[in-house]
């Protein structure tokens, strides 16, 4: 189910997928897919089950079929090598009739030579109604409006009773910007600190739950 | 080939003569058995094995395989082999092999192969990884397992077990030499070092009287001799000269300084035990404060210290130039320090095996007795003198349990092969399956880890590119030279957690910290290590930096590992002289000093017998308490806290805080705690336990902890090259995010299974868990209703405020607490 919060003013919908929607500016927004992961680690003899590339190419279906929205990947769509991952996203990719747009990350390198043949367009940065996107929250600058990023795979740990801690992948939202989860999921995640005005919401299987402050860690 | 005569003729202008053991062992070698020898360190063991070796063999190339478990002690036997060799004028050459040996040193050896290597289980793995090393190691005629005790029970016993299965592929004549020393099981030490031997998948050499399962043991083909131990060592344990009689640790301890400080004094050489890394620094730095004099001729070794350090030590030592050595099991093992004359173990001894190594450091010269003093740390705890006296007494060795089919294990070591020679799937498999450890190994799992080192298990098939293991001509190979390369880095099972370097600006490398303890530093802090107040600077490059300090404030690390429990050998015989007490009988030195605190327990509560199990109920200003006292050792203890926790809650939904240590657990609710509903419901019940002991462990995180060492050992993850430039990060992802995918995606993931059995079996100790609760439906409950805190309870409790108040403010709280009961009492 998703879950609509409120962010500067627009309402946003917040995915188990783990993506978002603008449904004001036709967007749908995701980050950090690292396409070719799991492959280039098993090129390397490491076992990854590349099930798990299925499952994202899997999301990615069934979102660009069920919204006709524009898709905005914030940065890090690829891993690091040119594999079949692409070129099974890139077939996937020429059935969707909307626009998608890529943040390039600073994953994105090999992407430049196969974006257009694709029909990616690509950008540094972008303003998309009163969001500013751009992939690394240190790339954020003052003068820019409130910003969408990806790159820091977020991440909350909650504690429970007798010292139990799970750690799960969130949306952050902070007086500055929006922390988008890491789509992929052979990516891992990074815990970040939240400050007392921040806003969190983590994703428990199929579920998006919002984190009570009190039951953030001290 | 050596004669016996100039072997004896060396005896003799050394000054020695052969033991009967020596003898018998010479014997069996020259005529061709197997064998496998216990002897106690010291006894003149590494003699009986080589010079019979010296004796026995002839022909070119390396012809001995000695593997020992100790990289420090891989040295000391190559010196002492090659005194021998050079002495006895046999020609023959001695060379060492491990993680250590330079790049230089191997070329050479390549080149003039030495007639015998000492090596360690990595490095015949290591070695078994390339073409010329599997060529060098075809021409064994002899391989010998020394310590072969201190492997067995891990996953390195595993590795040895196929590194010798495949050693005797590669010569079917192979002979084999274990040599170890006591453990409750030799029998079963025995069946497993020697499976390879007596497997019915290989052919069998002996006689026709022994049937393809009949244990090694019951072979002609392999001798067992015993070394005759010698006397037993003198045990003093030191008493206060009153006892409290409301125990609690950390306290006693400097009472009884001034009686370590007189051994210390009045002998050469003291070697002072602890438990913990902490404690050694802890008591290092209590001694100095108090003895000041005693500085220089005192030190500090332990596993975190850098081995520059430990490797001074252990020279100075040797020298007889320290009194005192404070450490931990860092110096259980090793050469024969001369100098050392007496022992001390500070707090609970733990096991008899180990306390018997520790005794035996000291005593090293003709006629003279091992010594060793047990310091114990709370007044309850001198219980455990009279409990290690009579289990040494009566034998009580602690046994080693063999570790089972670990898959990672054999995963690492298919691909070591596959990056040597190779192997064919059928051959392998009988290798395999020779083997005490993976001789149940199914035909599934087999395929299992066969697929999951050629296809990567779960795969897309056409689209993949996945690069391993090959097939090539009815081989499997590693599928290029750089994968190999990677492999052999991380050969091994040894975890090393994250360890950082601790430095001195400018100055010497000290030892390692661990990340999470470096982590909370922050600049000045100062903390204790190597025997020295330092100031933390900062972390950078994997390195603390920091300055010397005379300040005195400073914390003290602690490390990680874990606190080991109480052997359920020595559980058992304490429970023994608990049910002596109860009886009213207090023999000895320990159990009349402790007879004041006995009596008030009985009084207040009551001291079990052996068929009783003791349950205390009360209240107090923190809450309800439940103390049972099943006297089963610490781990198991923390599982039936965590197990009954579980039962009650789900009987009356409540929380608990918990506590334990050897003797019991404490349960601690805000709310009344409905013991008799419960006891009758099934709290001690056998219905459902693997499945509550997972859930009421968090088994999952445990076994998500588990699972890095099984990522590391399975290639999944690698800590990295030896020069830390090259780590390659492009193919770097926790052990957590593997975790993660295997159990989404990939849910028949073997390695994964490993991880929970491992965590059920060794971290839980279910087994155990199981019986502690079977012993306990057995005996009779006596439920006590004592009005506070029993001698019993006390420590426990102390303990578990520990945990709140950090140590100054727990010292007034403990002293008021104890104040109060003692003042009801009169």
């Amino acid at each position: 189910m998703p879950l609509t919060i409120d962010l500067v003013g627009e309402h946003i919908e917040l995915l188990p997928e783990r993506a978002i929607r603008i449904p004001r500016l036709n967007a749908l927004l995701l980050s950090d897919v690292h396409l070719g992961k799991a492959a280039h680690f098993r090129a390397h003899g490491l076992a990854v089950p590349d099930a798990v590339f299925t499952h994202d190419l899997d999301r990615l279906a069934s979102l660009a079929s069920r919204y006709s929205d524009d898709i905005y990947i914030v940065g890090d769509l690829v891993h690091k090598t040119h594999n079949h991952e692409w070129e099974r996203f890139a077939a996937l990719r020429a059935t969707w009739k909307q626009r998608v747009m890529l943040i390039v990350g600073n994953h994105d390198r090999f992407v430049d030579d196969y974006a257009t043949s694709a029909s990616i367009d690509l950008a540094d940065r972008y303003d998309l109604g009163p969001f500013h996107l751009v992939h690394k929250p240190d790339d954020h600058r003052d003068e820019d409006a409130y910003g969408i990023c990806g790159h820091e795979h977020p991440a909350i740990v909650l504690s429970g009773k007798s010292s139990q801690q799970i750690r799960l992948p969130a949306f952050v939202a902070t007086s500055r910007r929006f922390l988008l989860p890491a789509f992929g999921r052979f990516t891992g995640t990074h815990v970040v600190d939240l400050e007392d005005e921040d806003r969190a919401w983590v994703l428990v299987d199929e579920t998006i739950i919002a984190v009570p402050p009190r039951r953030l860690p001290a | 080939m050596t004669s016996r005569s100039v072997i004896t003729d060396w005896f003799l202008r050394r000054n020695w003569s052969a033991f009967p053991f020596q003898l018998e062992t010479w014997d069996a070698i020259v005529a061709g058995k197997n064998g496998l020898l216990h002897a106690p360190t010291g006894s003149g063991k590494t003699y009986a094995v080589w010079l019979g070796a010296l004796q026995a063999l002839t022909g070119s190339g390396c012809k001995v395989l000695w593997i020992t478990p100790l990289r420090a002690l891989a040295k000391d036997i190559t010196e002492a082999m090659t005194e021998a060799a050079v002495e006895t004028g046999s020609g023959w050459t001695v060379g060492l092999r491990t993680g250590d040996t330079s790049a230089a040193e191997k070329q050479r050896q390549r080149t003039k192969l030495p007639d015998a290597l000492v090596i360690t289980p990595e490095s015949v793995h290591v070695l078994l990884s390339t073409a010329t090393g599997t060529e060098l190691l075809s021409r064994l005629q002899l391989v010998v397992v020394d310590e072969w005790h201190e492997l067995l029970g891990g996953k390195r016993g595993v590795q040895t077990e196929l590194a010798l299965a495949r050693l005797r592929r590669l010569n079917p004549s192979l002979r084999c030499w274990g040599i170890s020393a006591t453990i409750g099981n030799m029998d079963v030490a025995c069946d497993v070092l020697f499976a390879p031997w007596t497997s019915a998948s290989v052919e069998s050499e002996s006689s026709a009287t022994s049937s393809t399962t009949a244990p090694a043991s019951s072979t002609t083909n392999v001798v067992r001799i015993t070394a005759p131990t010698g006397e037993p060592p003198e045990i003093t344990t030191l008493l206060p000269d009153t006892v409290e009689r409301f125990p609690w640790s950390g306290h006693l301890g400097t009472v009884l300084a001034d009686a370590a400080h007189s051994i210390v004094t009045s002998s050469q050489t003291t070697l002072v035990f602890t438990n913990t890394r902490s404690q050694a620094e802890i008591w290092y730095q209590t001694f100095l404060d108090m003895w000041p004099d005693l500085l220089g001729t005192t030190a500090l070794h332990h596993g975190s210290l850098d081995s520059s350090v430990r490797t001074w030590v252990e020279d100075a030592v040797h020298d007889g130039r320290l009194k005192a050595v404070f450490c931990t099991s860092s110096l259980d093992l090793g050469v024969d320090f001369a100098p050392v004359d007496s022992v001390i173990q500070v707090g609970s001894p733990k096991g008899t095996a180990r306390f018997l190594q520790r005794a035996g450091r000291s005593g090293h010269r003709p006629g003279v007795r091992s010594r060793i003093a047990f310091l114990p740390t709370h007044s309850l705890e001198i219980v455990e003198g009279a409990a290690i006296r009579r289990a040494v007494e009566t034998r009580r060795v602690e046994s080693r349990q063999p570790i089972e089919k670990p898959i990672d294990v054999l995963i690492q070591w298919l691909v070591t092969i596959a990056c040597g020679d190779g192997f064919t799937a059928a051959e392998m498999l009988a290798d395999v399956r020779s083997t005490y450890a993976y001789q149940h190994l199914s035909d599934a799992e087999w395929l299992w880890c066969l697929d999951f080192i050629t296809t990567g298990g779960a795969s897309l098939g056409a689209y993949d590119d996945y690069h391993k293991v090959v097939l090539r001509d009815g081989r499997y190979h590693i599928a290029n030279g750089r994968l190999a390369l990677r492999h052999r880095m991380n050969i091994g099972t040894i975890s090393s957690d994250a360890a950082l370097t601790v430095k001195i600006i400018k100055g010497s490398t000290l030892g390692t910290l661990e990340e999470s303890f470096a982590s909370r530093l922050e600049e000045g802090d100062a903390f204790w290590f190597a025997g020295q107040c330092l100031e933390f600077v900062d972390i950078k490059d994997m390195t603390v930096r920091v300055r010397r300090t005379h300040r005195t404030d400073g914390i003290v690390p602690r490390w990680g590992g874990g606190r080991m429990p109480l052997s359920t050998e020595l559980s058992d015989v304490l429970r023994d002289v608990l049910h002596d007490a109860a009886e009213g009988q207090f023999e000895g030195p320990e159990m009349q000093c402790v007879q004041p605190l006995f009596q008030l327990q009985d009084q207040l509560s009551r001291v079990p017998r052996r068929d009783e199990v003791l349950v205390e109920h009360f209240q107090s200003n923190d809450g309800y308490h439940v103390v049972f006292y099943p006297f089963e050792g610490r781990l198991v203890h923390e599982g039936l806290a965590a197990l009954f926790a579980l039962r009650i809650s789900r009987i009356q939904p409540q929380t608990f805080t918990m506590a334990m240590n050897d003797y019991g657990l404490e349960l601690l609710s805000d709310r009344p705690i409905p013991l008799d509903e419960v006891l009758e419901r099934g709290l001690l019940s056998q219905t459902g336990l693997t499945d509550d002991i997972l859930a009421s462990a968090n088994g999952a995180l445990m076994a998500r902890r588990r699972f890095r060492d099984i990522a590391r050992i399975s290639g999944l993850i690698f800590t990295g090259y030896p020069s830390k430039q090259k780590r390659p990060r492009h193919i770097q992802a926790g052990s957590d995010l593997f975790f993660d995918v295997f159990t989404t995606y990939d849910t028949n993931n073997l390695l994964l299974h490993q991880a929970f059995s491992e965590t059920l079996t060794y971290q839980l100790e279910e087994e155990r868990l199981r019986l502690a609760l079977q012993r306990m439906s057995e005996r009779r409950l006596v439920i006590t209703e004592p009005p506070h805190f029993t001698p019993f309870s006390f420590p426990i409790v102390v303990d578990r405020l520990r945990e709140r108040l950090g140590s100054e403010r727990l010292e007034d709280r403990v002293r008021k607490i104890v104040a109060e009961m003692e003042a009801g009492l009169s």
